[in-house]
Formats: structure tokens, C-alpha cells, sequence
């Protein structure tokens, strides 16, 4: 995989590191250094008698460096990192050394042992269907409980557990993650959200979560009569994932050119979770690519917005394919040059309305609308289109006026998310081009 | 349907049967299917939220807004966009923010008819609110989608004022202002016309407090002028010290003014020059005791520091005469002067006195002369309000002298937030002087801390031909390098950054 210096610096955990490797790109300062299709090292000179050797793995990308800094990817490894990217024969090819490809050699066999180990386990399907049983028999227990404590609520009435604060919430969603349903547990937790907020449409928003939950509970309650496509829905929405080879190899392919149109990212405090959307320029067909990361690992895929790729992806299955994963990348990434695909409101909508009835969990559903002026007004933001109608736009979008600045007052491309009954932009094309939103929240 | 579910849910089952009315027979329907299943109340509730949440989730209907209510598209800006790079070298400088190096692009930016991407003209503005100096320089640069958003945003109505045709400031501001706001009024009327400044304060004078009065007065110091003096005579005579000792003090800048001649006669009183052969000393008798005139020029014999009440006198009246009178009475300079007190017992007191004078009045030459000058220990000059006195160019001219001899701490004075309003960047002279200073400094001095807050300090200042050359010649072999390679990486940062604003607007 090529790299570009602008991924390089994103993987760095801080602005200091960029920094300080910056500092390091001179030559003087590297005694050793060199490359071949796998791998780049060096040994770099600080200020104690020793050289630091750094180890640089292609396939990843993967760091390896003998200083004592606790940060991850090290200046040094960036250093390296962009020297190398640079070009200009700074780094010259030449055979990797004894401690580079030992160190090489090391990782994949990890990686071999890892793959056998998943294929040995995977195999069977007896095995699988075992499994299966297993897991909806630890949800199905979780499930009876859950609906008592849902009906206590509703027979007091949220009236009396206004007061009590987060434990009433927070003890049923420990017992759904016990029973390995952590997406109906964060549906608790929203809920205990809402409730502490306050707004004035708490109970109208709470109303609507606790009968998707309810609905959640009943459909995995009645698993076996599912078809297919709903039993994925179910699985997506109580957090039971498929395994990602299973996807790649029997999920349903699509071909194309994948234009990224935009990125969002929501954060819990442990995990972040990234949501890539990706938009055929022929089809118009939606994919979405979720990556997740903990603290301050490196995120899986690094597609940026912007930019379009000819790939082959494979969807998640469902009754409204949404998720997918790229089984092949066929080229690097370019400049994306338009958005194609672009609805009105009422268009958009109408298709956010056929994907709600067909599963009823969905939470956050993508949307390209064209020609809509951003209007501010008291401190609010909504989209107004051709037609004269509004879209309220999200109260958690921070770049209000950047938005209105770009339109001056006419129409826009959006790209966004519909969520919480509001349009949340991710990004716009304007007069001057494409610009992307950094969305960024905790949720 | 979901407000008056939401209200059954608040109360609960116990209180509040879960009977539903739908809004349509299609609804009424299932409400009715529901009712009939065989489970619980509360289970029958769950059922109905699950309907009617997934209801109202798919159906979310737009609403139509009012196009009366929208204000026209901005005007079409003709400048042509500037490159991705020069937004990115904007962007970073808006952030940070870096004001210094916002208004070293704009300057270039509007020199080559370039514009920069809309979506940081927010960020300007906020900028631009924040710091009032740099409003003008904003309002001249930003365009039609600036101001535009303007019309938008309270906040950034100030853009609208009309820059052209400058009115004065609006009346209220002095009828209702706080004392504050009464003095910046002031402040401006007295910079578009002196003379409307010094009547609005007489014609209030009588009615307003002490404290009032006084910073009233010392609004008077700009554009100050012999046109002022009649009216600062009379205040001699105000009721409080602070008037008056403002008014002496204004006064004393006037060689022109009753005061000063006063003073004259004083010092012709006191001082006598003796000469003998090439030799000159100074002969000084100060007044034994104050009388009521002297008073009344502001003249205090109260003791000062190491001076008995008699020297502190005899220091207040040389503060207070305009020091022209030293070469128009004698011929002699600044220097001769000092070394022709030396013998004398009175020294310090004149020695402070002078010092005094030379700061109010901002003479380069007598506070360049007493900051080089060999003083006997026991004199202890205010170096650093002697230095602040000095005209900017004078300044700039001393800090270099100070940096050839390689003393760096002079560099703080170029490094305030009033050259960041004025000049855009250093002259050369002045940024070789000092990248030369620090950089023999880095080799004297081991891990000073303000020495690398001036070096960061300095990356936005220095003059654009210099930059390249200011990444270089760094003693990096020196011992003392490590710590300075660790905490200066702002200086190289900003400096790299303005290297890339200077090459991508060329």
C-alpha cells in the first residue's frame, strides 16, 4: 500500500510528535538507512551514545523503534516514516539487514498462526451452528429479564425514576452487555441520556427508543422465524456481529468507483468509532465503512474524503444494504471531481422513510441533497431547498457558520446524516469545490 | 400521537390507561389490534410506542419556511482564490491564532488580488472582533462574502461602519458612558481634532469628580501643543493634586509655556556652571525651602527613595524644565552636563531628575547619553522606563546597538504587542543583529528560559529575506543545544510556515 506524508502525520498521536519529527528529518542525524518492498529502517542518533534503531512494516503499517518514549508511532518512526515518503534517493534500496528482517519474518508468522487458527475455528458448520445456538440462548435469558424491568418502568411511570439518577439505567445495561446485547445496551444508555438532559421532547424521544428496544426484544425472541435479511438486521442492531471474512467472501459484491463523501467520527471515552460513507459515481449506490479504534491505536482503513477509488466491496448482509467492506482496491486514491446522486429534500427522506419500514433500527441513514441554502437564524441552522421547504440541521454540528460562509446565500450540495431527526453535514460542495466538515463528537 | 403517549409514559400504567386515539382510521385500526392482544398493560404501552415511534420516525414531514425572511446572496468576490497551500499556511496562522503572520498574508494576499476560501473567513472575523487594532486592516481585506456574513451576524456588524467617510463617534457615549468610555471618546475626538477635545473637557469640568478630571486631562497628552497651555495654566489652580499634577506635567513639555519659564528661572537659580581651563563643574544650591508659586507647579518636597526632602525638591524642579534649557543656557551636552555634576553633593538628586525629565519628554539623546553613561553606584536609574521612552525608531536603533555588544534581553522590546500592531515585520538590520545575538547566546547561556521565549518569540518577526538563512547556523554541536532544540520548536515551526505563505504568494 502507498502512503502519502498527510497519513503519515494522522497517525501520529500528537502535534508535538509532527514536530519533533519534523526536527529529525536530516540526514546528518541517520547514520543507517534503507528500504526494500517490505520494510524501512534506520538507525537514528539522539543525544545519548547509542543509536536508535527503527523498524518501519509496509503491511500495516507497523512500528518498531529501541527508544524508551511511550508514545506511539515514536518521532523517530515518523521521522523515518517521512524521510522516506520523500523520496529523492535519501533512503537508498538495499538488502534488509539481520535485525530488520528477522523482526519482519517474526510478524508474519504471527500473522500465518493467527489466519489458521480463525480457518481451524471457523470451519465446521456444525460448529457454527452450534455457536449460534449458543449465543441466542445467553441473549434469550438476558431478554426476560429486560422486558420485566421495561415493564416496571412503564408501569410507574418515568415520573418516579426522574429523580433517581443513572443506576436505574446503568444496571440494565450492564445485565444487556452480560448477555452479550451491547447494542440494546447502548439503546439504555441513550435513554438515561435523554432523560438526564432534560430537554423539553424527552419523553417523546425516550417513547420512541423504548419501542424499538421492546421491538428488538420480540424479534430476537422469534429469531427462527426471521428471513434471512431481518435476522442481519437484528444482529446489527443488538450488537452481534459477523465475522468479516464470512463478509468478504459470501457478502454480495459491488463494483466501482467509490467517491468519498464524507466522515464522521463518535467517540465514547474507551472506543471510536468511525463512519467512512462512500458513493458510486455510476449507480449512485451508498456504502458505509465502520472502523473502530481504542485509544491510541491506528484506525483500520484510511480512505479521505474527498478522494475516489476504484474498488470491489462486499456488503454487510440486511434488508437495506448500508455496510460494507472493500474487498479489493484496484487503484490509488484521486481527487474526487463531483457529487453525484444528489436528491431533493423530499427525495431523501422519501428513501430514509422506505429504509425505516423495511428495519426499523436504523439510527443513522446517509443522505446527498442537492441545491439547499444553509439560513442562520438565533444561533440555528437549517436547509432550506428549490422547493421552499426546511431541514432542521443537527444541534451538535459545530461548523455553522463555515457552512453559511461557503454557501453566501446560494444553493449547496450537502452530505450529511439524518439522525435524531436532523440533518447532521459532514460535508458540502460549493463554487470552489469539495469541502469536508471535521465532525467529531462524544456521544 | 407521540406528545400524548410520551404524557401517558411520564404518569405510568398505574395512573394512566394506555388507551390511544390514532389520527387516522389506518392508526385506529392497529391501536385497536393491539388492544385486543392478550398481555399486560404495560406490554400493550411498549407495543404502542414501538408503532408509533417507528411512525413518526419514518414520517417526518419538512416544514415550509417563509422566503420573505431571507436576506439577498452575497455579491460575487472577483479576486481569484489563492492556492491550497497559502489557505492551509491562512488556516494554520487563524487557529492558532498567530495575528502577526494573519496580517504578513493578508498584506500579501491583497498585493496579488487573492482571496482566501470562504470557509475561513469565520475564523477571520472572530479574530478581528477580538483585536479591534486589526479591524481596519479586516474590514479593507475581507470582501463581498465577508461582509456579507456580517449582515448576518451581530457580532460582526462592525465590518459595515463606514471606513471612508469617518464620523465621530456617536454622543451617547459621552452623555451615558462610563468613565471609560467618556475617556476613549475623548481619546478619539482629541486624534481628528485636538482643539473640540480640550473645549468638551472644559465645558464639563466643573461638574465632574476629581478622578474624573484627571484622566480627563491626561487625555491631553496626545497631539499635545502650545495651544493647550492657557488652558492647562488655569488648572494649576484646580482644587486637586491629580490635576494638577497632571497639568504640570503636560505643562513641563511645553518650552514654550509660562510654567516652564518659571522653571528656567529656578534652575538659573540654583545651578551655576564654574570653568576652569578645559574643565566644567556644576555649582548647585537648591532652594532652601518651597514656596506656594512652586507648589502650585506641582513641585513636592516630600523625601524620594535615598533623597532627603531638600534633593527631592531640587529632582522634581529639573524633572519638571524642558530640557532644551541645558543647551540653549550653557552649550554644553548631555554629557558634559553629567560629568560636570560629579563632584557635586546634589548629584543623585540631578541625575534623577534629568533621568525624569528625559522619559516624560521622549528625548532620545539625553536618555541614550544617561543609559550609556558610567553613574557612581549609589544612583540607581529605571533603565527600563528610560528604554520605553524612546521613539520607536530610536528604539529599534539602541536594541541593535545593544545586540552588536551581545546583550540580548533587549530583544523583549521589540517583541511587545504594540509591534505587533505597527510595522509588519523587522527590518534586516535589525533581524541579522539579533539572529546573530541569539545564536552566540545559545553558546553562553545553558537552558535560559526567557532566552528561548525570545527566540520563539521572534520566528513571526523577522524579515522574509531572512528566513531561509534563519533555519541555519544554528550551534547544534554545542553542549547547550540540546535544550534549546527542544523548547524553540515554535521558532522553526513558524518560521517554516511563513516561508511557505512567502512562497506561495509571490
Amino acid at each position: 500500500m502507498n502512503f502519502t506524508p498527510e497519513q503519515v502525520i494522522a497517525l501520529a498521536p500528537d502535534g508535538k510528535s509532527v514536530t519533533a519529527a519534523k526536527m529529525l528529518m536530516k540526514p546528518a542525524k541517520w547514520p543507517l538507512l534503507g528500504y526494500d518492498d517490505e520494510a524501512v529502517w534506520g538507525h537514528c542518533q539522539g543525544s545519548g551514545k547509542k543509536a536508535y534503531e527503527v523498524r518501519i512494516d509496509l503491511n500495516g503499517p507497523a512500528f518498531k523503534c529501541s527508544c524508551p518514549s511511550r508514545k506511539f508511532p515514536c518521532k523517530h518512526a515518523l521521522a523515518l516514516f517521512l524521510l522516506h515518503l520523500e523520496g529523492n534517493g535519501v533512503v537508498p534500496r538495499q538488502t534488509a539487514p539481520l535485525w530488520v528482517s528477522e523482526w519482519i519474518v517474526q510478524r508474519q508468522a504471527v500473522k500465518t498462526e493467527k489466519a489458521q487458527e480463525k480457518k481451524e475455528q471457523a470451519a465446521a458448520p456444525e460448529a457454527i451452528a452450534k455457536k449460534q445456538a449458543k449465543r441466542l440462548k445467553t441473549m434469550l435469558n438476558g431478554i426476560g429479564e429486560c422486558e420485566r424491568w421495561l415493564c416496571d418502568i412503564v408501569a410507574g411511570g418515568l415520573s418516579e425514576i426522574e429523580g433517581r439518577g443513572y443506576a436505574v439505567w446503568d444496571n440494565a445495561a450492564a445485565r444487556l452487555v452480560d448477555a452479550q446485547m451491547p447494542g440494546a445496551a447502548a439503546m439504555v444508555t441513550r435513554m438515561a441520556g435523554i432523560m438526564a438532559a432534560g430537554s423539553a421532547d424527552r419523553l417523546a424521544r425516550i417513547a420512541v427508543l423504548m419501542g424499538r428496544l421492546y421491538l428488538l426484544l420480540k424479534a430476537v425472541t422469534r429469531f427462527d422465524e426471521l428471513s434471512a435479511a431481518q435476522q442481519a438486521d437484528v444482529r446489527a442492531a443488538v450488537g452481534w456481529p459477523l465475522e468479516k471474512d464470512a463478509v468478504l467472501s459470501d457478502g454480495q459484491t459491488v463494483q466501482g468507483t467509490w467517491a468519498v463523501v464524507g466522515a464522521s467520527i463518535r467517540h465514547n471515552g474507551k472506543m471510536r468509532e468511525q463512519r467512512t460513507w462512500l458513493q458510486e459515481t455510476v449507480s449512485h449506490a451508498v456504502a458505509l465503512i465502520l472502523s473502530f479504534s481504542y485509544g491510541n491505536q491506528l484506525p483500520e482503513t484510511l480512505l479521505l474524503p474527498g478522494t475516489r477509488i476504484d474498488a470491489e466491496l462486499a456488503y454487510y448482509p440486511g434488508s437495506v444494504p448500508l455496510r460494507a467492506l472493500i474487498k479489493d482496491q484496484r487503484s490509488e486514491p484521486m481527487p474526487m471531481d463531483a457529487t453525484h446522486g444528489r436528491d431533493t429534500i423530499a427525495d431523501a427522506l422519501g428513501k430514509h422513510a422506505q429504509a425505516v419500514s423495511l428495519n426499523p433500527w436504523i439510527d443513522i441513514y446517509p443522505m446527498v441533497i442537492a441545491d439547499v441554502i444553509p439560513l442562520p437564524s438565533d444561533g440555528k441552522l437549517v436547509f432550506r431547498d428549490s422547493d421552499g421547504r426546511h431541514l432542521p440541521v443537527h444541534p451538535r454540528f459545530n461548523a455553522l457558520w463555515e457552512c453559511v460562509a461557503l454557501a453566501g446565500g446560494r444553493g449547496l450540495t450537502i452530505i450529511g446524516e439524518w439522525t435524531d431527526q436532523a440533518l447532521l453535514p459532514l460535508a458540502c460542495r460549493h463554487d470552489d469545490g469539495y469541502y469536508p466538515f471535521s465532525i467529531e463528537m462524544a456521544v | 400521537m407521540l406528545e400524548s403517549l410520551g404524557q401517558k409514559l411520564l404518569m405510568g400504567t398505574r395512573r394512566a390507561a394506555p388507551d390511544l386515539k390514532g389520527e387516522s382510521t389506518y392508526m385506529d385500526a392497529l391501536f385497536n389490534d393491539i388492544a385486543k392482544l392478550p398481555v399486560s398493560p404495560e406490554e400493550q404501552m411498549l407495543h404502542q410506542c414501538a408503532l408509533v415511534g417507528a411512525f413518526e420516525t419514518a414520517g417526518y414531514l419538512p416544514e415550509a419556511g417563509r422566503p420573505e425572511k431571507e436576506p439577498a446572496p452575497a455579491e460575487v468576490d472577483n479576486r481569484q482564490l489563492c492556492s491550497p497551500r497559502a489557505a492551509r499556511v491562512f488556516e494554520t496562522a487563524l487557529k492558532k491564532p498567530l495575528l502577526l503572520i494573519v496580517r504578513q498574508w493578508i498584506d500579501r494576499a491583497s498585493r496579488q488580488g487573492r482571496r482566501p476560501p470562504f470557509h475561513l473567513l469565520p475564523d477571520l472575523l472572530r479574530l478581528a472582533t477580538k483585536i479591534p487594532a486589526f479591524r481596519g486592516e479586516t474590514r479593507a481585506y475581507i470582501g463581498p462574502r465577508g461582509r456579507w456574513l456580517a449582515g448576518a451576524n451581530a457580532k460582526w456588524r462592525w465590518i459595515l461602519d463606514d471606513e471612508a467617510a469617518p464620523r465621530l463617534p456617536d454622543n451617547t457615549q459621552w452623555e451615558e458612558g462610563s468613565l471609560d468610555e467618556r475617556s476613549r471618546y475623548l481619546a478619539a475626538i482629541r486624534e481628528k481634532d485636538p482643539p473640540k477635545a480640550r473645549e468638551l473637557i472644559q465645558s464639563v469640568l466643573s461638574g465632574e469628580s476629581a478622578k474624573t478630571r484627571a484622566a480627563f486631562i491626561a487625555r491631553l497628552d496626545a497631539d499635545l501643543s502650545d495651544e493647550d497651555e492657557p488652558f492647562l495654566e488655569v488648572l494649576l489652580d484646580d482644587r486637586s493634586v491629580e490635576v494638577r499634577r497632571t497639568a504640570a506635567i503636560l505643562l513641563s513639555r511645553l518650552p514654550a509655556s509660562a510654567l516652564a519659564g518659571r522653571m528656567f528661572a529656578r534652575m538659573e537659580n540654583c545651578v551655576s556652571i564654574e570653568k576652569k581651563f578645559l574643565t566644567r563643574t556644576l555649582r548647585i544650591e537648591p532652594p532652601e525651602k518651597m514656596d506656594a508659586a512652586m507648589k502650585r507647579d506641582g513641585i513636592m518636597d516630600s523625601a524620594a527613595g535615598d533623597l532627603g526632602s531638600r534633593a527631592a525638591m531640587f529632582m522634581r524642579i529639573t524633572a519638571a524644565t524642558p530640557l532644551s534649557w541645558w543647551r540653549n543656557r550653557w552649550g554644553l551636552t548631555p554629557e558634559e552636563i553629567l560629568k560636570g555634576a560629579r563632584k557635586s553633593n546634589w548629584e543623585a538628586a540631578l541625575v534623577l531628575g534629568l533621568a525624569e525629565a528625559a522619559s516624560t519628554q521622549h528625548d532620545s539623546v539625553w536618555i541614550k547619553t544617561l543609559l550609556n553613561a558610567e553613574l557612581p553606584g549609589k544612583i540607581k536609574l529605571d533603565p527600563d522606563r528610560l528604554i520605553r521612552s524612546l521613539p520607536p525608531d530610536e528604539l529599534t536603533s539602541w536594541v541593535i546597538g545593544s545586540l552588536a555588544a551581545e546583550r540580548t534581553f533587549p530583544l523583549r522590546y521589540m517583541l511587545t504587542e504594540e509591534t505587533d500592531a505597527g510595522e509588519l515585520h523587522w527590518s534586516r538590520q535589525l533581524t541579522d543583529a539579533a539572529l546573530d545575538a541569539v545564536k552566540a547566546a545559545v553558546c553562553r547561556q545553558a537552558s535560559h528560559w526567557q532566552l528561548k521565549n525570545d527566540i520563539n518569540a521572534m520566528g513571526s518577526r523577522i524579515h522574509p529575506d531572512r528566513l531561509g538563512s534563519a533555519l541555519h547556523g544554528w550551534p547544534e554541536d554545542h553542549l547547550n543545544w540540546p535544550y534549546y532544540a527542544e523548547h524553540t520548536h515554535d521558532f522553526f515551526e513558524v518560521v517554516k510556515l511563513r516561508l511557505a505563505l512567502y512562497e506561495e504568494l509571490t
